[in-house]
C-alpha cells in the first residue's frame, strides 16, 4: 500500500484548485448553513446531538418553520421576555409605525388626503418617540433586575430570604427527600417569585406613561413639521377654502427626503 | 493491495510547478493582505476599547440602581402581596399592559376636560367616548388574547421543538393536548350526570415539558447559560403574544376602525343634543 504516496499527493494538492470543485474558504463561508441544515432539525442546535431529532429530510419544513427556527425569531422571544417594556414598545412600532400608516394611506377617499397624511405622520411619530423614550428609560432598570433576580446581586433581606427557601427546597426535591406539602410551597413559591419579576419589570412602564405620553404630544408636531415636512392646517371657512382652492393650492406632501436630515442619508449620485 | 495513486503525475506536470509558483508569490500576497489586516486588529482593539469603556459606564449605573433603586421596590411588602395574590393568573402581564393604558387613556381624558376650547357638553361627550372607546378595546384584546391562546401555544411547541432539535417534541405535545382534551370532554359528562361541577385538568405548559426533555437536562449540566437562554426564548413566546395581541387592537385596530365610527356618533349624539336644546329655547 503507497500511503506515503497518498500523504506526498494530499499536500501538493491542497493549494491547486483545479482539484476542487470550490474553494475551502468558498464552502465554509457560502454553504455553513446548509450544511447546519442538513445536520439536524435546528439551526440553533444541532439535532443529532440530542439522540432524538429526525434528519431534516422527514421534517416538514414550511414557511413558518423558518421563521420559527430563524435566529432573529428567537432573539425576538428573549428579547419579550427581558425587556417587556421596550419590546412591547417595538411591536407597537410596527404596528402604530408601519402597519396603521399604510391603512391609513391606502383608505379610499380623495377629499381627506390632508387629514390622512397627517394621521400617517402621527403615527409614525408616535411609534418612534415611544420606542426610543421607553428603551432608553427602560433599558438600565431592565439590567437592574436581572442584576438582583438572576445574577442576585444587590438583594434585600426579605428577597435573600425568599431566595433562600426556594433553594432549600429545591435542594430536597432533586434529592427526592421532599414532602407533598414543601412540594406545594415550592410551586407557590416560584410562582410568586416569577410574577413579582413581572411585576417590577412592569412598573417602570407606569412611572414614564404620563411624562412619555405628554413629550409624545409635545415632540409629535415638531417632528411631523421638520422632519416629515408635515404641518396640520387650521379648519378653514368654506368662502376662504374656494379661495384656496382656486389658488390652486395642493394637498400637502411627506417631503422629508428633501428635509436636511435625510439628505446626508441619501445616495446615488448628486 | 495496491492502491493505483500515481504519484509521478503530479511531480512532473504542472501541479507541482502551479504549486511552486503558488508558495513563490505566497509571500507577495501576504505582504499585501497583512497591512489591512493589521488595520482591521487595530480598529477592532481601538472598537473594543471604546465599548469596553462604554459598557464599564453602564455596567456602574446600573449596579447603581440596582443598588439604589430595585433593590427598594423588591424589597416592598405591599408588591409581594399583590405579586402572592395575582400568582396564580395567567393574564398578569395582560393586566399589566392595562394598567400602563389605563394611565395612558386617563391622561388623554384628563387633557380633553381640562380643555377651554371646548364647550361642557362637547368636552363631557368626549372624555365618555375615549373611556367607552378604552373600555371596549380591553375587553376586545382580552377575548382575542384568550382566542388565540391556545394556537399560539401549539405555535411555541413548535418553536421549542426547532430549539430542542425535536422533530417530534411538537407532534407529542399535540398528542398530549388532545388527550387532555379527550379526559376533559369525559370529566364534563360524568360531572353533569352527577351534577357537579368538574375539576378539569390544564392544558400541557411547554416550559414543563422543556424542563422534562432530555436534550435540556444535558445542556443544564453542560452550559447552565445556554439552558436559561433556551428556557427564556420559550417563556418570551407568552408576553410576545400579549404585546402583539394588544398592540395590535390598542394602536392598530382602535385607531384604524373604532375611532373614526365612535367620533361620528359623538358628534351625531352632539348635534342631536343642541338641536332639542335650541327647541325647547324656542319653545
Amino acid at each position: 500500500m503507497k500511503i506515503n504516496s497518498i500523504l506526498y499527493d494530499t499536500s501538493f494538492k491542497q493549494d491547486n484548485l483545479r482539484l476542487h470543485s470550490e474553494s475551502h474558504n468558498f464552502r465554509e463561508k457560502n454553504s455553513a448553513g446548509l450544511y447546519e441544515k442538513d445536520r439536524g432539525y435546528s439551526n440553533v442546535y444541532c439535532g443529532s446531538f440530542t439522540g432524538k431529532s429526525k434528519p431534516a429530510t422527514t421534517i416538514k419544513r414550511t414557511f413558518f418553520d423558518k421563521i420559527l427556527a430563524s435566529n432573529w425569531f428567537g432573539k425576538l422571544s428573549k428579547y419579550a421576555e427581558e425587556h417587556n417594556i421596550s419590546a412591547s414598545a417595538l411591536i407597537a412600532l410596527v404596528l402604530a409605525g408601519v402597519m396603521r400608516p399604510a391603512t391609513i394611506l391606502s383608505l379610499p377617499g380623495k377629499e381627506d388626503k390632508e387629514d390622512k397624511i397627517y394621521a400617517a405622520g402621527h403615527a409614525i411619530a408616535s411609534g418612534i418617540i415611544g420606542f426610543a423614550v421607553s428603551t432608553a428609560v427602560t433599558s438600565p432598570f431592565d439590567e437592574s433586575i436581572r442584576k438582583i433576580f438572576d445574577e442576585k446581586k444587590f438583594r434585600g433581606k426579605k428577597f435573600k430570604d425568599l431566595d433562600d427557601k426556594i433553594a432549600e427546597l429545591t435542594k430536597q426535591k432533586n434529592a427526592g427527600t421532599i414532602t407533598a406539602e414543601a412540594k406545594e410551597t415550592l410551586k407557590s413559591l416560584t410562582k410568586r417569585r416569577e410574577t413579582f419579576k413581572t411585576l417590577v419589570k412592569n412598573i417602570p412602564d407606569w412611572v414614564i406613561g404620563v411624562p412619555r405620553a405628554i413629550l409624545t404630544i409635545a415632540l409629535i408636531p415638531p417632528i411631523l413639521k421638520y422632519v416629515f415636512g408635515v404641518e396640520k392646517k387650521k379648519k378653514t371657512s368654506p368662502a376662504e377654502n374656494k379661495d384656496m382652492n382656486t389658488n390652486n393650492m395642493d394637498a400637502p406632501k411627506m417631503d422629508f427626503i428633501d428635509k436636511p436630515v435625510f439628505a446626508q442619508v441619501k445616495g446615488g449620485v448628486r | 493491495m495496491n492502491l493505483t495513486v500515481n504519484n509521478t503525475f503530479s511531480k512532473n506536470n504542472g501541479y507541482q510547478r502551479q504549486n511552486y509558483y503558488s508558495q513563490q508569490r505566497q509571500p507577495v500576497f501576504t505582504s499585501k493582505t497583512q497591512a489591512p489586516e493589521e488595520l482591521m486588529n487595530k480598529a477592532m482593539k481601538d472598537k473594543s476599547k471604546f465599548f469596553k469603556y462604554f459598557n464599564e459606564k453602564y455596567d456602574k449605573f446600573t449596579d447603581f440602581i440596582a443598588d439604589k433603586f430595585t433593590s427598594k421596590i423588591v424589597e416592598s411588602d405591599s408588591l409581594m402581596k399583590l405579586a402572592d395574590k395575582f400568582k396564580n393568573s395567567d393574564n398578569f402581564y395582560q393586566h399589566c399592559l392595562t394598567i400602563g393604558s389605563v394611565i395612558t387613556s386617563g391622561l388623554y381624558m384628563q387633557r380633553t376636560l381640562a380643555n377651554d376650547k371646548l364647550d361642557k357638553d362637547r368636552k363631557n361627550t368626549l372624555a365618555v367616548n375615549q373611556g367607552l372607546t378604552f373600555a371596549v378595546s380591553t375587553v376586545g384584546a382580552y377575548a382575542l388574547d384568550k382566542y388565540v391562546k391556545g394556537w399560539w401555544d401549539n405555535v411555541t411547541a413548535r418553536f421549542a421543538g426547532h430549539l430542542l432539535g425535536d422533530g417530534k417534541f411538537y407532534e407529542n405535545y399535540l398528542k398530549q393536548k388532545q388527550a387532555i382534551a379527550a379526559e376533559n370532554k369525559k370529566l364534563v359528562q360524568e360531572a353533569k350526570a352527577k351534577g357537579v361541577k368538574p375539576e378539569l385538568k390544564s392544558a400541557p405548559k411547554v416550559g414543563k415539558l422543556v424542563e422534562k426533555h432530555n436534550y435540556y437536562k444535558t445542556l443544564l449540566k453542560t452550559s447552565e447559560t445556554d439552558a436559561k437562554t433556551l428556557m427564556t426564548k420559550v417563556k418570551g413566546m407568552s408576553p410576545l403574544r400579549a404585546m402583539i395581541v394588544f398592540g395590535f387592537v390598542y394602536r392598530y385596530f382602535v385607531p384604524v376602525v373604532v375611532t373614526k365610527p365612535a367620533n361620528f356618533l359623538c358628534e351625531k349624539y352632539l348635534a342631536k343634543k343642541k338641536a332639542k336644546t335650541e327647541a325647547n329655547q324656542n319653545a
